[in-house]
């Protein structure tokens, strides 16, 4: 490329390093937030269902 | 459905996050398409310069970057006074959205503007009226970050930072007539609205593509983020519970 080689490859470098990084946060950020509510789903439901659990048992045993 | 009635909708962000997933694909696939038809074609098909030689082709990374950071600032600047004047929270969610896009671009084409100068000029950075007004708009969006993290009442956060973008808008008309009001080392303008570019078609071609490609990039980018801030903000309500149901965003 007559010598400038490194500075034209280095901008497209740099160029598709900053689209990336757009894109990639976007996506982290999404799975994260989608995890997250997955995890927090499981949680309330485990919550729930150990609740019932201890409802339908309570006459069980006891006076 | 009539501009009043689209501008009603947008004050929900529920319809907004509802019509969006269709819009960011389309514009997602057109980015793709247009940047990489542009960047081959720049870096493989347009010929050499007469006076630069090949480095001239950084011109197809620098070009776009610089104009989409100014356009998500002015963007910015119009979501501000949205935001300000009708309290839209989409408004205030666009402001926060497209400060990490507009940054990195500014930054991209302060980068690139630095690797073309060195070959061109001599120089790594000149105070040149274009080269400082351009770093100035880089601490405008470091600032609009700042601001809001440094703020902890979402609300107030919003309002201030919509201050800060409007304030800042002055710098878009300095940036563009830069080259024109001083006597700048850096050249005019490649594309102007009312006369032909002066060079010729096989060189400007795929710097058009490649500014459509970016700007439809923005478009796919923004409308992501503003789903997610939307999700975010919405956190346990029914609506997005329902959405999730399913596992999917």
């Amino acid at each position: 490329m007559g010598g400038h080689g490194l500075y034209v490859w280095l901008s497209f470098a740099t160029g598709l390093a900053v689209v990336l990084y757009n894109l990639l946060s976007v996506r982290r950020r999404e799975r994260r937030y989608l995890s997250e509510y997955l995890d927090r789903e499981q949680r309330v439901a485990g919550a729930r269902s150990a609740a019932a659990f201890a409802n339908t048992n309570r006459g069980v045993g006891e006076p | 459905m009539t501009l009043k009635e689209l501008w009603h909708r947008l004050g929900s962000p529920r319809w907004f996050y509802q019509i969006s997933g269709g819009l960011r694909r389309v514009l997602g696939v057109l980015a793709l398409l247009l940047l990489v038809t542009g960047t081959v074609w720049g870096l493989a098909f347009a010929p050499p310069d007469y006076l630069q030689g090949n480095s001239f082709r950084i011109m197809y990374v620098h070009v776009p970057s610089a104009l989409v950071a100014q356009s998500a600032y002015l963007l910015m600047g119009v979501a501000g006074v949205i935001l300000l004047v009708w309290r839209m929270k989409l408004a205030d969610m666009v402001l926060a959205a497209t400060v990490p896009f507009g940054l990195s671009m500014t930054a991209l084409a302060l980068f690139t503007g630095a690797v073309w100068g060195k070959p061109t000029w001599g120089a790594w950075w000149v105070w040149d009226a274009r080269t400082t007004s351009m770093l100035v708009l880089l601490f405008l969006y470091m600032a609009l970050y700042a601001l809001r993290q440094a703020i902890p009442r979402p609300e107030t956060a919003g309002r201030a930072c919509a201050v800060l973008a409007i304030i800042g808008v002055i710098n878009i008309p300095i940036i563009k007539y830069s080259v024109d009001w001083w006597l700048t080392l850096h050249q005019p303008a490649t594309f102007r609205l009312t006369s032909a570019p002066s060079m010729p078609a096989v060189m400007w071609l795929p710097l058009a593509l490649n500014t459509l490609g970016i700007y439809c990039f923005f478009g796919a980018n923004l409308v992501g983020r503003l789903r997610l801030e939307i999700l975010e903000r919405e956190r346990g309500t029914a609506w997005v519970r329902e959405r999730l149901a399913g596992g999917r965003l």
